[in-house]
């Protein structure tokens, strides 16, 4: 498998009010090459802090990142080429257009200038190119972060909580662009709290809490297949009968019945059988919240206490943002 | 969106150090506050200008050449007055009175400000008193130009272009220190022009044989310095922007620091002695060739405030090394502090 990025034992830490607090413990995470990645966990659990020391913004007390196979941040110069990103909120100079903004970062890397009208075009803002930047509505300046990063034709893209403030509208765009620049081979790395928002359009995951790894791989693999269907039937009560005299766990539920078993067509063979037709059976397939809620709660990250941390040994300098 | 971009790819190794000026340069020259710094600089030196004119017209010649003249006449009388109540007093029982009647000299038409306009005169005196106000807007073009990049968060996303802090900061302060000469030589120049126009214009008659005032040294010289010191100023700006990160409080820094250590605190601790140590001090050395101050000097016999001098050599070589010292420091934390 070609790999993207790849952190092993990352640690960043921060002194707050005189305690010393683990934003990142020891993350080993691993991003394969092309396809979306989502980076999960909820706010405050590391994501940000991990993009940022991916790209050289913050400095890591321990623990060592690569991008591409160039090792970061010391060789970073030699890959950034190849690196769009977006951290957190789109940030760019207020008071100047959208074009200007562009021509300082196209100028920087030595892209020709007729590429920044294709980025605009490509991110539909090429009518506002010369309106302040200040002016834009938040999906506008979120789409000229998209039109930043694309300046560079970039392998890797790392979207860091892409559609926070946007409506359904912007929120499936960038879904869209996303999926389709992972279809087109590169990598898009995209963190996010929101759950259901990435389960649509990644193919991998990493999912973290309190800065550690909780799981990562395939989504379809983390979510495990389907075990459970809700039946709908007119006679719930003797349909219930059948199905636990044949050695099937059942359950009211409402005006349904949960059935936990893998084989959808024994449930409508054993009711058929019985002259008991199913209007309804539906798999209750796991989604990515209940398999981080379940994460989480196996590593007890949801109830304890945010604990302070000892400081590294091989801890830097100056490490408080 | 489309996505549908060409795949011309970005160069991988990043532009030459040049180019990344050259960006910096044309973000300088974008900014608002540069043409606002530049109007500001055109229209002082106009005002002083127009200040040089009033005090060089013909109309103010004619007056203060009267006000001489009538001095002049009352010269004798002056002395003999003097002599007439020192005697006074010798004679009332203070046999050693002294009122310094001998030293009494007859009034020159230079200490009534009766001298012939003189270009390179006027552009000297101007340019010394500008100087500063151009530095003072360098230093604010350069801590904004810097401060701006932290207040809207650019910096980070400018970081992910180019990942190379130390070309990133120097960049940022050749551009700024250029930005500040830029400030600095359209106030000199229009200081020149104008002094020229104004030496021109207010030729005053030349019946009144008016000496002509002369500078005394180089003008070019001191254009050279003014220019380097607004160099400075605007590196300095970006020095102090890069370690404080905020404009308003890099300006509220040096304008306190001015008001209240240069101002007050220097002079009530160590009883004025620590005037060759202070930045502004210096500044003044440099810029004019040495700079007056008064200290305590005590001998055997007591202390009393003497007159002394902070040398022009003190003033540059104080000023170089206080430069290098916090274009390192601010480097140094530009590079290794946490981009938040």
């Amino acid at each position: 498998m070609d790999v993207a990025v790849t952190t092993i034992g990352l640690r960043k830490t921060y002194l707050r009010r005189g305690t010393r607090r683990a934003a990142v413990e020891r993350l080993d995470l691993t991003v394969p090459a092309g396809g979306v990645h989502g980076f999960l966990g909820p706010n405050g659990s590391g994501k940000t802090t991990t993009i940022r020391m991916l790209l050289g913004l913050l400095r890591p007390d321990s623990g060592q990142a690569w991008i591409f196979g160039h090792r970061v941040p010391v060789e970073l110069p030699a890959v950034i080429g190849r690196v769009g990103a977006i951290v957190e909120s789109p940030k760019f100079f207020p008071t100047f257009t959208a074009r200007q903004n562009l021509r300082l970062l196209s100028d920087a890397i030595g892209t020709p200038r007729t590429r920044i009208d294709e980025v605009l075009e490509a991110t539909h803002l090429r009518e506002r190119a010369d309106d302040r930047y200040a002016g834009y509505s938040l999906g506008m300046k979120q789409r000229l972060a998209i039109a930043a990063t694309l300046l560079k034709d970039p392998d890797l893209l790392i979207f860091d909580e892409p559609t926070n403030g946007l409506d359904p509208a912007g929120i499936r765009e960038i879904r869209d662009t996303m999926r389709a620049l992972g279809d087109r081979g590169k990598t898009v790395l995209v963190s996010s709290h929101i759950l259901a928002e990435v389960e649509q359009v990644a193919d991998t995951v990493s999912i973290i809490g309190r800065g550690t790894l909780l799981a990562e791989g395939r989504v379809a693999d983390l979510l495990g297949s389907s075990t459970q269907f809700r039946v709908g039937v007119p006679d719930l009560q003797r349909a219930a009968a059948v199905l636990q005299d044949a050695g099937l766990p059942t359950e009211q539920e409402g005006a349904f019945l949960r059935v936990t078993t893998e084989d959808g067509e024994q449930v409508t063979r054993l009711l058929a059988g019985h002259g008991l037709f199913v209007r309804q059976l539906t798999p209750m397939r796991p989604d990515l919240e209940s398999a981080f809620l379940r994460l989480t709660s196996e590593s007890g990250l949801d109830a304890a206490p945010e604990a302070p941390v000892a400081a590294s040994p091989d801890e830097l300098p100056g490490g408080g943002a | 969106m489309t996505l549908t971009v060409s795949t011309v790819p970005a160069s991988r190794v990043g532009v030459p150090y040049g180019a990344l000026v050259g960006v910096e340069l044309r973000r300088l020259w974008w900014r608002r506050l540069t043409k606002v710094a530049l109007a500001i600089a055109v229209l002082l030196t106009g005002m002083t200008l127009y200040g040089a004119y009033q005090s060089t017209a013909p109309d103010t010649i004619a007056e203060r050449v009267q006000s001489y003249r009538q001095t002049v006449a009352q010269f004798p009388q002056m002395v003999k007055d003097c002599q007439q109540a020192q005697a006074q007093a010798r004679e009332s029982g203070d046999a050693g009175a002294d009122f310094g009647c001998a030293q009494l000299t007859a009034p020159t038409p230079a200490e009534f400000g009766l001298e012939s306009p003189e270009a390179g005169a006027l552009t000297a005196s101007l340019a010394t008193t500008n100087a500063y106000l151009y530095a003072f807007l360098a230093f604010v073009l350069g801590a904004s130009f810097i401060g701006a990049e932290y207040s809207s968060g650019s910096l980070g996303t400018w970081l992910t272009f180019e990942p190379r802090r130390l070309r990133v900061a120097s960049a940022k302060l050749l551009a700024a220190g250029a930005g500040g000469a830029g400030v600095a030589a359209v106030g000199l120049g229009l200081t020149a022009v104008g002094a020229w126009l104004v030496s021109r214009v207010n030729q005053p008659d030349p019946a009144l044989q008016l000496p002509t005032a002369a500078a005394d040294e180089s003008i070019t010289q001191l254009l050279i310095r003014c220019l380097v010191v607004a160099v400075a100023a605007g590196a300095a700006g970006v020095a102090l922007g890069m370690l404080v990160r905020n404009t308003g409080a890099v300006v509220g820094i040096v304008l306190g620091y001015g008001v209240v250590v240069e101002g007050v605190l220097a002079q009530a601790l160590a009883h004025g002695r620590l005037a060759p140590w202070l930045p502004l001090k210096n500044l003044e050395a440099f810029v004019e060739r040495g700079s007056t101050y008064f200290a305590e000097a005590c001998t055997p016999n007591g202390c009393q405030m003497e007159a002394m001098r902070v040398t022009y050599t003190h003033g540059w070589v104080y000023l170089l090394v206080l430069s290098i010292v916090g274009v390192i420091a601010a480097l140094a934390v530009f590079r290794h502090r946490d981009v938040g």
